[in-house]
């Protein structure tokens, strides 16, 4: 694709695939309705910005990432979709699930390429983990310990970011959908029976709450105080997931808490198990856990080592594949995107 | 937005209609008595008893006031039709109305939705939570902006000369012993809410009543203030300095949020 890509929300994010875009050789425009941040970035990729969307469509682009407040989604991508644009979805999909099922309706006898930006999926550890439940290699799995914690990582505290409203949760809605998207990877997205869970805010109201550089937190990303100072989400949740196929999940989310951040998958099976680490994206980690009676009892421990890549980039690269090949279009990703919704939503009306 | 240059400009020119004018005066004067006999709205606006008879008869067949039962004139609902036209072309209340209520819910005090416009803050929405009996302020209502917590937010976030003209227009009056009634420390307190963005009226408008407000801004500036308004016996110091101020701006940053993002609302 030789095309032109449009960023709508021009913030931390929009500038990432603004990035990717460029790299790939696409020209980008962006359009924001915030004027400084619609500045810094005509000024950071020398590109050409709009106030409204609509005049960014209008110009003639092929495909359109959007990177506004979750609330937004909505609002900038059904007019996106009514104009045969294709559509790359920071995640998640829509602050809510009535949101997120309007997208997916509209997107219904389309042939436009639709993604979210769930892109674990990309990581060649989480690919070979995939493989190998896929065929049983750890026999019938019980549970699963799915940890994704930050020491220091609320992300633009006080923006959106941490507003119910606009973002649609709190560390739930911003982590939590990144580990239900991997456990859907994983496990085919089943169908969740039972739902326990418990969330807090611990860290939301703390004003010596200090943000500090560190891998998993990217509060610091942002070097502006925001505008507004709201914070009614919480930073913390522990779940308890009982899936149909029986596998049960124990799963922990935290923007901050007082432990080294975190980011794994411990599978435990009848046969074996696994650890996927993926706290380091570019050294992430995944061993295997059996035992044998050859000999003597033994157990075995497997360390798998696969090459890395850029995740994100992957996963962009593949939009754009799809922009230009209408075969690769038709894939799931929004389905498994709205089922990432789904159970976002029925944890949250568990804690509710 | 035509109506942004009403936000802070307080002196109009160009000529005037007499009787306009003194109608006007006339409609003032039968709000602030409560309603008021002809007698005292001839005393009051200087015309003779006819005159203002004329006057009232034409406002009674248009419905814009009532003849009470023991001969005196009152208000006459026909006006909110005019508030409430002009109400709904607002962006900030379409989508700060469920932030007001749920402000009002969550503390059960009296939640209100503030504009500037000629140099007084109008409060354009208002909702009572469980608490509240009796509030102060109304629908319509429109206080100066030096003695609310309301207003200070929103003369916090004009410039200087903007509320130097301001009170220039409207001055320091003394609405309460507790009013801010020097300039140079209503501006030292405009700084503090600058640094702190919560403004606070411990007194200074009605007796015995506390305020707490912050500003809502969008893309065109500073458009209005949400505030809390609590009585004094209530406002223990962590609910007045922290837990109400938390709430407010919880409800106000959603609130201009999506004022600022309305603007992407008109097309679909």
């Amino acid at each position: 694709m030789h095309g032109r890509v449009g960023i709508i929300g021009l913030e931390t994010m929009g500038q990432i695939y603004a990035g990717l875009a460029t790299e790939l050789g696409l020209d980008v425009a962006g359009a924001d309705i915030r004027r400084d941040v619609r500045e810094s970035f005509a000024a950071d990729f020398d590109a050409e910005t709009h106030r409204d969307f609509e005049d960014l469509y209008a110009e003639g682009i092929d495909a359109v990432v959007i990177a506004t407040p979750n609330k937004f989604h909505e609002t900038t991508v059904l007019p996106a979709i009514d104009r045969d644009i294709h559509v790359f979805l920071e995640k998640p999909l829509a602050h809510d699930l009535e949101s997120a099922r309007r997208i997916v309706d509209a997107t219904a006898g389309r042939d436009l390429a639709v993604r979210v930006g769930y892109y674990h999926r990309y990581m060649n550890v989480v690919r070979t983990l995939a493989a190998y439940l896929a065929e049983d290699e750890f026999g019938d799995v019980t549970n699963v310990e799915a940890t994704h914690t930050m020491r220091r990582g609320i992300p633009h505290r006080g923006s959106w970011y941490t507003s119910r409203d606009i973002a649609g949760g709190g560390v739930l809605m911003d982590k939590g959908t990144f580990v239900i998207d991997v456990l859907g990877y994983l496990f085919d997205d089943p169908a969740v029976d039972r739902v326990a869970a418990s969330t807090s805010t611990v860290f939301g109201g703390d004003d010596s709450y200090v943000y500090l550089s560190q891998a998993g937190g990217y509060g610091h990303a942002f070097d502006e105080e925001p505008e507004t100072n709201i914070f009614d989400v919480e930073d913390t949740a522990s779940v308890f997931l009982t899936f149909e196929n029986g596998v049960t999940v124990t799963m922990n989310v935290a923007w901050a808490e007082n432990q080294p951040g975190r980011h794994e998958y411990r599978i435990k099976g009848s046969a074996g198990g696994a650890h996927l680490d993926v706290t380091s994206e570019s050294d992430p980690d995944l061993s295997l856990f059996d035992a044998a009676d050859r000999g003597a009892d033994h157990l075995i421990d497997r360390q798998v080592e696969t090459t890395t890549s850029d995740p994100r980039r992957e996963q962009f690269e593949g939009f754009v594949e799809a922009v230009e090949d209408p075969s690769r279009r038709d894939d799931g990703h929004l389905e498994h995107a709205l089922y990432v919704q789904r159970v976002i939503e029925e944890i949250y009306e568990a804690v509710d | 937005m035509t109506d942004m240059d009403d936000r802070v400009d307080v002196a109009s020119s160009g000529r005037t209609i007499q009787s306009v004018e003194t109608c006007l005066a006339l409609l003032e004067a039968i709000r602030r008595g409560k309603g008021a006999d002809i007698e005292t709205l001839a005393e009051t606006v200087g015309r003779s008893r006819s005159t203002v008879h004329h006057y009232l008869t034409t406002l009674r067949n248009n419905g814009y006031v009532v003849k009470r039962d023991d001969g005196t004139y009152d208000i006459g609902i026909r006006f909110l039709m005019f508030g409430g036209y002009a109400r709904n072309k607002l962006p900030i209340f379409q989508h700060g109305k469920d932030g007001v209520d749920k402000l009002a819910s969550e503390t059960g005090e009296t939640a209100r939705l503030v504009v500037p416009r000629f140099g007084y803050g109008i409060t354009i929405y208002q909702s009572t939570g469980d608490e509240v009996s009796d509030p102060p302020t109304y629908l319509g209502s429109f206080e100066t902006l030096h003695s609310t917590a309301a207003g200070k937010a929103i003369l916090a976030e004009l410039d200087p000369s903007e509320v130097e003209a301001i009170l220039e227009e409207r001055g320091l009056i003394e609405q309460t012993e507790h009013t801010t009634t020097e300039r140079d420390r209503l501006f030292e307190e405009l700084q503090e809410v600058r640094s702190t963005g919560i403004a606070f009226d411990d007194e200074e408008q009605f007796g015995g009543v506390r305020c707490v407000a912050t500003s809502i801004s969008t893309t065109d500036g500073v458009v209005g203030a949400i505030s809390v308004q609590l009585p004094v016996e209530r406002a223990g110091s962590s609910r007045f300095t922290e837990e109400i101020p938390a709430a407010i701006q919880n409800a106000a940053g959603v609130i201009e949020i999506n004022t600022t993002f309305s603007d992407w609302d008109h097309k679909t």
